[in-house]
């Protein structure tokens, strides 16, 4: 790996947006390809803070940050990214916070992440109701619906969303992860979830998978 | 406030401010003011009659009952059926005795005045020419004892006549408020109990009182039935939000509790408990739903209310309690959906509300209330901090019981105080908090919550301490028990909860740090923590240590004031509609102040 991409890497990792702009820009303008620069640069420096977060080395401020500062990088790469004659289209995710829940710190994270890997993100907000998910996956057609919930008391709307696809005809098109404190794997497979992710990049690598499978 | 009018009580000149259409008989016990009374202000003894300097104020039914037209028309009124509904004077005359007083609360005396009240009278059942019902006998000899209205409860209505055709004429008349509980045969006065419990989501306490003394007669706390349905209130409501049986499952595992600490309070004091007359229970609100059997769904899910708030006051038999199946069971209003009648009890017993300086009370639990106010006016939210205090998901966490570290020292060496004096198995909620404090007074953790790497402190007489566990940074506290880098970010997340709830009231209140005259750490959890640890870890704001102060049990405490003095519990009563509820996760903002509120102060060297 270049050193600048590891010292790109570095400034993520240690908060230094400055730096880490600066270097995304050199690496543009040396010639290196865009795809690179997301898949070798930044998927590893999201990876590398998803083994700092699980072992309480990162912690909710350095994730919020490297999550702008993955997002401001990735801005700058994608004119470059955009203006390739080859260029794959985006796959079209929708996230949200499922109705009855407030929450959406986690969910913010995870957009923000999920758009440095090259999804197009759609973000629903928080206390979303099932029927305006419904609409929105009419309208956007997606491969991608991530659904959280962080109290125990709404984590059934992440079932009920599942059920209105069903209900709908779209569960086929699309698929759909979970997440959120008390969501479990086990929870996710007993409502039929596709996926499920404990932390933010995880949930960027998961998200990845599903759809590439789906493509 | 909107809504709030000034009630001035003459010849002293106390000037109460209430909400508007509080009586005058409540506005006066704002100010410590004892209007004379024997109903507990309910409008059947007639005696709280105050004299108003408004001519025209209107005229209510029981006035008409008690006091004469020249009276009325030279102002004087029932002070517990007038309600202010504008800003008013009255004169009030000195009461006729001076009741006996308790100390309780947070050291206050407390006039003994029960709602419960014995009445030894003599019935006529056996002259022969009385051919009135045993009803009427029994209202007869009520409105003789100035209890005409009271109301008869249900389960005597089938059992009296029996009792009467055998018990001879005297017979002792049990009331609670506006409720007759018991009929029994001769003179039973000096039998009359209350029961005050703190009905808390892990550990419920009850306290049995001798209401005719005002003295503590026995006072136990045992872990709460519901706790195999879940450890916090959230899983507690998802778990009933299933069916109506679980609803019910979940209620019965309450009132079991609650009879079993009945029983073994009774047992303790050798009495029986079925001469319990009156319950105060407090608790948050979703324990009091779920105690009452009242659907706890609609906390729990945006826009987080609750289904009732008001006091509530029920038969015990109603509720099947094994107390004497009479006896009112009643509780204290709540503030907001998290804030509950165990913070008002605890407003109560330390009189935040009716003091002049600014307060701050935090009630530190997996639900942490916060309250900031005074006599001016008051705010209060809740701070989901989660289970790390109680233990929940910190790798040796554990509640504290035998073996748990209570409290940590360090130095050259590390010094633990273990519970009952053993090897220690785990840690608890007091002795995490301050492990951590003592771990950043001592340079080995940063402010920013991450512990230092051997590498990074080589000189320091604690490095061998500084361990790895599958990758993850851990202090090695004794042999079987560690404090990881992963349980310090979740006791990070609980205090960030707490110091944005405690920043949000602050700027609400539109007031500042040094306005607090004093920070108020309530709870069993929230008491136990010394105030260093509390204030290094930044779950206190930062004042002189001197300013802060552990309160213990406040809302149990608030209990017991109401059960000794049916004027201390309309005070209670009428503390939730002077606090102003804030919400927070309904705050735009929330995440980027929750953020900022992450770290902590800590405090270095000695």
């Amino acid at each position: 790996m270049s050193d600048l991409l590891k010292s790109l890497q570095e400034a993520i990792l240690t908060i230094d947006e400055e730096t880490a702009l600066k270097v995304t820009q050199e690496l543009l303008d040396s010639g290196m390809e865009p795809e690179e620069i997301l898949e070798s640069g930044m998927t590893e420096a999201l990876l590398e803070l998803g083994r700092r977060w699980n072992c309480g080395e990162a912690f909710l401020p350095e994730v919020v940050a490297a999550a702008g500062i993955f997002e401001r990088c990735s801005a700058i790469v994608e004119p470059a990214l955009m203006a390739k004659a080859d260029r794959k289209v985006s796959d079209k995710a929708i996230i949200a916070t499922v109705k009855g829940d407030l929450h959406d710190l986690g969910k913010n994270i995870v957009g923000a992440m999920m758009k440095t890997v090259g999804l197009e993100v759609h973000d629903l907000g928080k206390n979303v109701p099932t029927e305006k998910i419904i609409e929105a996956v009419k309208e956007l057609q997606p491969k991608l619906i991530g659904l959280s919930a962080l109290l125990t008391t709404t984590m059934p709307e992440q079932e009920n969303v599942i059920k209105a696809l069903e209900e709908a005809g779209l569960r086929s098109a699309v698929k759909v992860m979970v997440g959120g404190a008390p969501v479990t794997q086990e929870w996710a497979d007993r409502i039929g979830a596709d996926g499920y992710a404990p932390n933010a990049p995880e949930a960027v690598r998961v998200a990845l998978e599903l759809t590439q499978v789906a493509a | 406030m909107t809504g709030e009018v000034q009630v001035t009580f003459l010849p002293e000149g106390l000037i109460s401010e209430v909400s508007r259409g509080t009586t005058l008989f409540v506005a006066a016990h704002w100010v410590d003011l004892p209007i004379d009374s024997t109903c507990g202000g309910v409008g059947t003894c007639g005696r709280c009659r105050v004299r108003l300097n408004d001519f025209e104020f209107p005229i209510h039914p029981v006035d008409q009952e008690w006091l004469t037209p020249v009276e009325l028309s030279e102002g004087w009124r029932i002070a517990c059926r007038a309600e202010a509904d504008r800003s008013l004077e009255c004169w009030v005359p000195e009461p006729m005795q001076m009741p006996l007083s308790a100390i309780a609360g947070t050291g206050r005396a407390v006039a003994v005045e029960p709602a419960v009240k014995k009445l030894l009278v003599a019935l006529t059942v056996e002259d022969p020419e009385d051919k009135s019902s045993v009803e009427q006998q029994l209202r007869k000899a009520l409105a003789g004892a100035g209890l005409g209205s009271v109301k008869i409860s249900q389960h005597l209505a089938f059992q009296v006549g029996d009792l009467l055709r055998t018990s001879g004429p005297d017979v002792t008349l049990t009331v609670c408020d506006e409720h007759l509980v018991d009929v029994e045969p001769r003179e039973t006065s000096d039998r009359c109990l209350g029961l005050a419990i703190d009905l808390g989501t892990t550990t419920v306490v009850g306290s049995l009182i001798d209401l005719a003394k005002g003295e503590i007669l026995a006072e136990k706390s045992l872990l709460n039935r519901q706790s195999v349905f879940g450890a916090d209130v959230i899983s507690r409501i998802a778990y009933t939000t299933a069916s109506d049986t679980r609803r019910l499952e979940m209620q019965i595992a309450a009132l079991e509790t609650l009879n079993q600490l009945a029983i073994e309070l009774a047992d303790e004091a050798g009495i029986d408990e079925r001469q319990i007359y009156q319950v105060v229970v407090v608790g948050n609100p979703t324990m009091l739903h779920l105690l009452l059997g009242i659907d706890a769904h609609p906390i729990a899910v945006e826009p987080f209310v609750t289904t009732f708030s008001s006091e509530q006051d029920l038969e015990a038999a109603e509720l099947k309690l094994a107390i004497h199946p009479g006896a009112r069971v009643q509780t204290l209003p709540f503030i907001g959906a998290y804030v509950g009648a165990d913070t008002v009890g605890g407003l109560h017993a330390t009189d935040v509300l009716r003091a002049d300086e600014l307060r701050l009370f935090v009630d530190v639990g997996t639900n942490s209330e916060i309250v900031l106010g005074s006599s001016d006016g008051a705010w209060a939210c809740s701070a989901p901090a989660g289970p790390a205090f109680e233990g929940g998901r910190i790798r040796n966490g554990m509640m504290a019981s035998e073996g748990a570290i209570r409290r940590v020292k360090l130095g050259e060496q590390v010094k633990l105080d273990v519970v009952g004096d053993q090897a220690p198995r785990g840690i608890c909620g007091s002795g995490l908090i301050q492990a951590i404090a003592e771990l950043g007074r001592v340079g080995l953790l940063a402010p920013s919550g991450l512990l230092y790497r051997p590498e990074e402190v080589p000189e320091h007489p604690l490095v061998s301490r500084l361990i790895q566990i599958d990758e993850v940074r851990a202090f090695q506290l004794a042999e079987e028990v560690v404090l990881t880098q992963v349980d310090i970010r979740e006791v990070q997340a609980a205090k960030g909860a707490i110091s944005t709830g405690i920043s949000v009231l602050l700027e609400t209140a539109g007031l500042g740090l040094e306005d607090i005259h004093e920070v108020l750490l309530a709870g069993s959890f929230g008491s136990a923590i010394d105030p260093w640890s509390a204030r290094a870890l930044g779950l206190v704001p930062w004042v002189d240590l001197e300013r802060i102060q552990s309160v213990g049990n406040a809302a149990l405490e608030g209990a017991k004031m109401a059960l000794m003095s049916f004027r201390e519990r309309q005070i209670a009563r009428g503390i939730s509609s002077k606090v102003q509820y804030v919400e927070l996760s309904a705050m735009p903002d929330f995440n980027n102040r929750y953020l900022m509120e992450l770290s902590f102060p800590l405090e270095q060297g000695t």
